[in-house]
């Protein structure tokens, strides 16, 4: 099954696009495919306690991963979030995501 | 994960100023070469801004700070294009550089009618389109 890659560089805060595509990531879940949400930008915002509803939701799926940059973090001065099933990593990890056969890969901005 | 070489295409619309999206697709492109990858960036809308020799070597000074010098978007893309050769090319929509009057690039980039996109999608392994459309 065909890997998604669905890459957010907003917050929930700054449109409404941004809660459509943590929607498609739960919808694709749901219906049984892996799905790696890669937060970058201002994104990293979303991965701090209270968790926008669908990022709970989504933190939760077995089949979702969620990836938090480490270089956005680090350029807004914001420590690595504690949330276990939140992995920080870099942009090395970003490019091996996206070259994995048929993935689909996905990046909105607002 | 799969670290074979392969073809990967960044396609990147944003303009220089409007978000991080700069910073982000060129981390990605150093990131793509480190792990031996064959790198095509094209670059359509307001990204062709972004390799004009007319921004020069440097940004205009930091009345703050006038002993920091920040290099150019064009500087930095030079670089890279310099330091990796031909597995990086980078290609620039040229309906969307005459649209603009951004017509002043860089001899390293490629100026590209803007139908060839469909050939560097076909052609690469993996594609990310970054931006808003």
């Amino acid at each position: 099954m065909a890997p998604y890659l669905l890459i957010e560089t907003n917050t929930a805060w700054d449109g409404t696009g941004v809660v459509d595509l943590l929607k498609l990531a739960a919808g694709l879940a749901d219906g049984g495919q892996s799905v790696d949400l890669f937060l970058i930008q201002n994104a990293v915002l979303m991965a701090y306690e209270p968790l926008e509803p669908w990022m709970e939701r989504l933190v939760t799926h077995p089949l979702v991963t969620i990836w938090v940059d480490d270089f956005s973090l680090a350029s807004r001065a914001l420590p690595h979030p504690h949330h276990p099933q939140v992995v920080v990593a870099g942009a090395d990890t970003l490019v091996s995501l996206l070259i994995r056969p048929d993935c689909k890969a996905i990046w909105h901005s607002a | 994960m799969d670290h074979t070489t392969k073809t990967v295409l960044f396609v990147t619309l944003d303009g220089p100023h409007r978000s991080d999206s700069t910073t982000t697709l060129l981390r990605l492109v150093e990131a793509a070469l480190a792990q031996h990858h064959e790198v095509r960036v094209w670059a359509c809308g307001g990204a062709t801004l972004l390799t004009q020799h007319t921004l020069g070597v440097h940004k205009p000074r930091n009345f703050l700070d006038l002993e920091a010098e920040y290099p150019s978007t064009a500087a930095v893309i030079e670089s890279l294009l310099t330091r990796a050769g031909p597995v990086l090319q980078w290609y620039i929509c040229r309906h969307c550089m005459e649209e603009r009057g951004a017509t002043a690039q860089m001899r390293l980039v490629k100026i590209q009618p803007p139908f060839r996109f469909f050939e560097h999608v076909r052609l690469a392994d993996a594609c990310l389109v970054m931006g808003p459309l």
